[in-house]
Formats: structure tokens, sequence, C-alpha cells
């Protein structure tokens, strides 16, 4: 039967979209043959023939794995993987994310923490359909050097894709990085899990109690994961000291995490390095929120010790799990039975951090947080709800009106604090994500300058979020 | 701190409110406090003896302000757990059907602790709509209160579970502020309600008397309904229920324009109170096997 003209004008057309699937397929499966492994994640290759670009394929889609023993789990993952492979730049790097969604629903990638165009942020404005491919473009700023991560951000599905698996690690490396260069590296991705006894994810469809207490909570597993492992074993030699990079991708669990006999050095946060390392022996981290901290190897060879997850109460009273104070163990730290090492010296100053100055601001805004709403309201994709002037500088007072936590983040811009509680913060930390106690507030000063856009601001307990704790500030 | 601009999304989210023109006495200690869906937006910390609170509804339902003494030994956190959580528990049977009204004294008597029967209910305003701000005079004890608004949102869900409860210390140091004077009265007792005072148009300062305690049952209060033609008075006072499934409850069969909540038995509470020519509906929460109603037109 002869082709009618509209059918022979779509057949190149089909061809190339034959072709360039194939293409993509090839692409994926070379990578898959043999990643390169940092900080013990398989990175994203980068297809990129010139200096500076940093070009990767990245794709969402079903699979299953083994999280319990005997048992195999659907889930959605990054080319394949859960966590999903880690994208490793540098500052001055252009980025090229070409992203296809094989997931049944629409879904974006959010560039969690970094400074770039509104287009490339991967909100709720920009959702990706089923099949459809979204190339997400950006320049990697000066100074950006620090620890941060993808995941989706699609309205109101934002924790049911998160917690089926759908995240990743991304580094930006500093070239002139102030810590030695031969310490040991981790990026260790938390996240925790709920099952039904056939071993399926447990997002409480049929239980309209707990349905009720995961909008509260938010929704908390009982298996705790670091890296998608159930207790893995972490290697540490006697004197060592290794630099770890740690990211909350839970939905709703707050880590505060402590490695028993051991004390750690702070020395980096959301948005890269400290100027000097605090001396600490928990780390409080909050959904979204990213620390860096170098682990002294101080125990003896051969010995152990364990990562657990602190009781931390995050909770109004009334919907207090009865077993919240119970620590949960995260991973063992294992040592070698290798002779003790001289440990690297670590510097005193590791940067300079520009200071923004409250007193310079022009605009002060108050974000009320109750639970599900910031200043009263839920989000609307059709509502602005705030209006910026771009290069402006900005004082926001967070304040949280409940009895629980309410961990708030910023898109596309760092700030720093300067305020919590009535009290002022005396060391300076580029952070995109505050975490705001019951009935605390906290006041930061950020400039937004750059790139104009929509620019979402949410609680990052993800119940809460996909909710509609969220609003839009448009910058112009 | 010098800010060129200042920008308060909290001041925006009033700027349709019809405030009462109440005016200040001059010893009043006044405190202000917010109301939002679902949260209260006070302060921690305020002194005791007479205290005025401005009370605004910044939220789009209706709310009231209920302030309840934890005695001392227990904590704001106890009362969350041991008081809260068990009344919430107790409504969601009913609720979903599991028990009817007539268990849900049985249900509390065996979940509430033994200290529930002394914690003090100081007052509070009655309820009131968005967008409305109300006046109440309390003569408060230092102690630690739970500052609490436990009607429900349409989907039956307790605004206090949603988080609109929180903890008010009161200090020894007294704010020497003095009693109001008050041109109307309501005395309550365990069988009715007096009324004493010109009820006519304008503004009125009203001074509730709480001079029983029911044997059965939280307290007495009062809730002031403006009606209209439609209002249907027995739906009002059977909506006054909180153990009614729809009771205190959106959609409300009434514009509500304050009053004054659970007082201790002989207390005395202030509120001020605008009133406008024609029919009100002066009614209790149900609290109690009795809770009186008393219903007044202003000519």
């Amino acid at each position: 039967m002869p082709m009618n003209h509209a059918a022979r004008c779509l057949l190149p057309v089909l061809a190339a979209i034959l072709a360039a699937g194939l293409a993509w397929h090839c692409r994926a499966e070379d990578q898959a043959d043999g990643p390169r492994i940092v900080a013990g994640h398989p990175v994203l290759e980068n297809r990129a023939s010139q200096p500076g670009v940093v070009e990767v394929h990245l794709t969402a889609a079903p699979a299953r794995q083994s999280l319990k023993p005997g048992t195999e789990t659907d889930v959605f993952a990054y080319n394949g993987r859960v966590p999903g492979p880690m994208l490793e730049v540098t500052e001055g790097d252009t980025v090229i994310v070409h992203f296809r969604n094989e997931l049944p629903e629409q879904t974006t990638v959010h560039w969690h923490g970094m400074h770039l165009p509104f287009i490339a942020d991967g909100s709720p404005f920009h959702p990706v359909a089923p099949g459809e491919i979204y190339t997400y473009r950006f320049e990697v700023p000066e100074g950006s050097a620090g620890t941060y991560w993808y995941h989706p951000h699609p309205h109101h599905r934002t924790a049911y894709q998160v917690g089926m698996g759908l995240f990743g690690a991304m580094i930006v490396r500093d070239p002139d990085d102030p810590l030695p260069r031969d310490m040991r590296e981790r990026v260790l991705i938390l996240s925790d899990h709920r099952f039904h006894d056939d071993g399926s994810l447990d997002f409480a469809e049929d239980d309209r109690r707990q349905a009720r207490i995961d909008e509260m909570n938010g929704r908390e597993g009982d298996v705790l994961l670091v890296n998608n492992e159930v207790m893995p074993e972490l290697s540490i030699g006697a004197g060592e000291v290794q630099r770890w990079r740690i990211i909350n991708a839970s939905g709703a669990r707050i880590y505060r995490l402590g490695l028993k006999g051991h004390e750690f050095l702070h020395v980096g946060s959301d948005g890269g390095l400290f100027e000097n390392p605090v001396e600490t022996d928990e780390i409080l981290l909050a959904n979204g929120e990213r620390a860096e901290i170098l682990v002294r190897g101080t125990g003896e060879p051969g010995s152990e010790a364990l990562l657990s997850a602190l009781p931390y109460d995050r909770y109004m009273a009334q919907w207090r799990p009865r077993d919240w104070d119970r620590p949960l163990d995260l991973a063992t730290v294992k040592y070698s039975r290798e002779p003790p090492v001289e440990p690297v010296k670590i510097p005193d100053r590791l940067r300079r951090i520009p200071e923004l100055d409250p007193d310079l601001a022009t605009v002060v805004r108050e974000m009320r947080m109750t639970n599900g709403k910031i200043n009263g309201r839920t989000m609307d994709m059709n509502r602005i709800d705030e209006y910026a002037e771009l290069g402006s500088k900005e004082v926001w007072h967070v304040r949280n009106l409940v009895g629980m936590d309410h961990p708030f983040h910023l898109h596309g811009f760092q700030f720093q604090v300067f305020e919590r509680d009535g009290e002022p913060v005396t060391q300076r930390r580029w952070e995109d994500t505050v975490n705001v106690p019951a009935f605390e507030d906290a006041r930061f000063v950020v400039r937004l300058d750059n790139h104009p856009g929509k620019w979402m601001f949410h609680c990052h307990n993800l119940n809460h979020e996909d909710q509609g704790m969220m609003g839009v500030l448009e910058l112009e | 701190m010098k800010y060129l601009v200042i920008v308060v999304a909290g001041v925006l989210l009033l700027g349709t409110q019809a405030f009462l023109p109440v005016h200040a006495d001059a010893g009043a200690s006044v405190v202000k406090i917010e109301g939002v869906d679902y949260a209260f937006d006070a302060p921690d910390r305020i002194k005791s003896g007479w205290t005025t609170f401005d009370y605004t509804n910044a939220g789009d339902e209706q709310h009231f302000l209920f302030l309840a003494r934890i005695p001392d030994g227990q904590t704001f956190d106890d009362y969350l757990t041991g008081i809260v959580r068990p009344f919430n528990d107790a409504w969601i049977m009913l609720r979903e059907g599991e028990i009817g009204s007539e268990k849900v004294d049985a249900e509390l008597g065996a979940a509430l602790p033994d200290w529930f029967s002394d914690v003090v209910f100081f007052g509070g305003s009655g309820v009131i709509e968005p967008g409305m701000t109300t006046r109440l005079t309390l003569d408060l004890d230092p102690g630690t209160y739970a500052i609490e608004c436990y009607m429900k949102t349409e989907g039956g869900e307790l605004h206090s579970m949603e988080g609109m409860i929180r903890e008010l210390v009161v200090t020894e140091e007294s704010s020497a502020a003095s009693e109001p004077e008050a041109g109307i009265d309501i005395t309550l007792t365990n069988k009715d309600m007096t009324i004493d005072g010109d009820l006519t148009p304008g503004e009125h300062t009203v001074a509730v008397h709480a001079a029983e305690h029911p044997k059965q049952g939280f307290g007495h209060n009062i809730h002031i309904a403006r009606l209209d033609e439609a209002t249907d008075v027995d739906e009002v006072i059977r909506w006054m229920n909180f153990l009614e499934l729809d009771g205190l409850r959106p959609p409300s069969p009434a514009r509500f324009v304050g009053g004054m909540h659970i007082l201790p038995e002989g207390g005395t509470g202030y509120f001020e109170l605008e009133l406008e020519p024609g029919r009100y509906l002066f009614v209790s929460e149900v609290t109690s096997p009795t809770s009186p109603f008393e219903l007044v037109t202003v000519e």
C-alpha cells in the first residue's frame, strides 16, 4: 500500500527518534560496563570531549532490587542504581545532563543546593513527562565546591519518588582543595525504608492511621540504609583520617549521628567547607542537609565502632513515636589490623567565606511555618507568594510556630544563618537548608543574584512539601 | 538593624482583617496572640495577674483560644502526651464509629492520668471568625499553661493535633494590672445562665462569673453567635457539642463573635463585645450535662 504524504514526512522523524533512543541505550550500557568509582560510588561518565564540560546521561526508570534478604523490591532508580550514580564536577565546569524519564509518571531532577538558572533547577515548574527527555545545563560557580545531591521534585510526588529510590550524590571539586588529597573519601547517603511483608515498600496506601501519622511526622522507615545498604562495613586504619561527605536523603528522618568512641572534625556543610574545622562528637543532619566531616581513626587495630542514629526528638509530642528514643545503628566502622599510621595534618584554616552583612539587607521577609503551610498558605503553582529584585540582599526570618522541627530549604541560593532563636551564630557557613526546631526561629541573609525566575522555598520534610508546605519567590 | 523595606508576610495576611475597635486601659497588661491554621503565634512567657489578650484569628477557619494550667510537677510535654493524645484517641474512635458517644467518658477515664483532675482551665476566648480580633482579660496564676484550640478541621482532625497548641509560662512577677470594670455580668451556674446589664448596640465589657463547677464535665463557658433569619438555633446548640461528629467542625451553623472559655469554679473573666441590633445566642459549649443558653435580641 503506498504511503500517504503525512506518513512519508513522519518516517525520517521516527527514524531519528529510534536512532536517538538506540544511541541513548548504548550509552547507558557502555557506562554500566565499568563506571569509575569515587568515594564508594560509580560516577556518571563524562561524554564531553572538551575540557571544562561535563556531559552525562541520566535515566530514571523502575527497577527491582534486593533490599531485604530473600525478597526483591520494586524501586525507582537512576541508571539502574540506588543511589543514582554520582555526578562529579569541578568549579567552573559547564554541566550538561541529558535526562530521560522512563518512569510511569512525570518527574524532575532537582540539583539540590546548586546556584543555577531557573530552567535547570528541576523544580515542579519544569516537569518531565514519561518518555520525555530534558536537558539540564548549568555552570558550576566558583567557590561552590562541596557536597550536593540530586533528586526528583514533582509537585505532590516528591516523597514518593525519593522514597522509591531516586536520589544521588553530586560533588563539586575545588582544584585548590585545602584538605589533604590522599585522604580516603566516602560519600554516605542516608535513607530509610518501611516494608510490607512481601518486601515491597510501604507508603501506607491502605492504612489510614499510618497515612495520617506520615502526614504529620513525615514517613519514616524502621530500616536504615547507608548507600542503600543495611549496616555496611566501613573500613579504616588506625591513625587514618577519612573525609566523609554525608547526605540526608530521608524524607523525614533527621539524623543525630555519633560514632562511638570518636569525635568528628566537622569541616563543611551544605555549601562547602567552613572557614575553620570544628571539633564535635555529634552531627545533626536534617532532611536535605549535607555535612563534611573528618573521621580520625583513633581506635585500635582490629577494633570496631558503630555509627549510629542517636535519638533526636523532632516530633510534636502528641505524635511522637513511642520508640523514638531508641538508637538505631547505621554502619560498622571496622579497623584494619595494620599498625597505626601517622595522621595527616589538617589545616586550621580551610578557606575564607565572604560575609553577607545582614545590616546591609534591604528586605526582611517573614516565613511562618505551621504544619503543611507557610504564611498560612499551601503551594499553588499559579500563585507567586513573594517577589524580589534580582541582585537584592535579603534577610529571611524563618519562624516555626508548631511543636515539631521543620527544615526550611531555599532553591537556587546559598545563605548564611546569622541568628538562631535569638542567639547569634558565630560560625559563618553556606547553607541551603536550615532546620528550625519546634517553636524556634532562625534568621539568614541571602543574596538573590544572577538567576531570575521562580524559586521554591519549602519544608524539606518531603511529606510536608508534598502537602503544599512550599511557596514561590519570583526574582526579576 | 536598618532595613529600608520591611516585608512582613504575617502583617500582609492581616491586611483584610476587621479589627474590633478595642481600647486598652491605661494599666492593662496586653498580650497579642494570633491564631492561624493551625498554630498560635504567641509569646513564650508573660507576667501573672490580670492580663489582657488581644487575640486575632488570622486563619481561614474559626478558632478559639483556651488556657489550661498544667499542675506543678507536670510539663507541657506531659500535657500533650497525657491529655491531648487520649482525648484525640477517644475522638478518633468516636469519629470512626468504633465507640458511641456514651463510651467516650469511659475511654477517657481509663486513659487520662490521675493528675488530669488538677489541670485548671483558666478561661480563654470564645469562637471567633477569620479576620476577627477579640479582647479578653484573665487573672492568671503563675505556672505553665497550654494555649489550645481543639476545634476540628473539615476533615475532622483536632486543631490541637494539627499543631494549634503551645506552651505559655506565666511568671511569678505580677503584671500589676487592674481588674476591668464590666457593664454586663453573666453568671454561669450548673443550672442556668444569668445576664445582668443592658445589651444595647455598641461596645461592652462583659464579666463572666463561673459560680459553680459541674459534678460531671469540664466547666462553664460561653460563646456568642450572631443569628440571622435562617439560623437554626437548635442546630447551633447541637453544633456546640464536641461529641457530635460535625460539632465544632466546619461548616459552622452560625457566625461567632467571641465569648469566654471554660473558667475555674469561682473564677471571673472579661471580654469585649460589640453588639449590633439583631438576635444573638449566648450558648455554652456542651461540656457538662446541663449547658445553658440564652437567646438575646439587641435593639
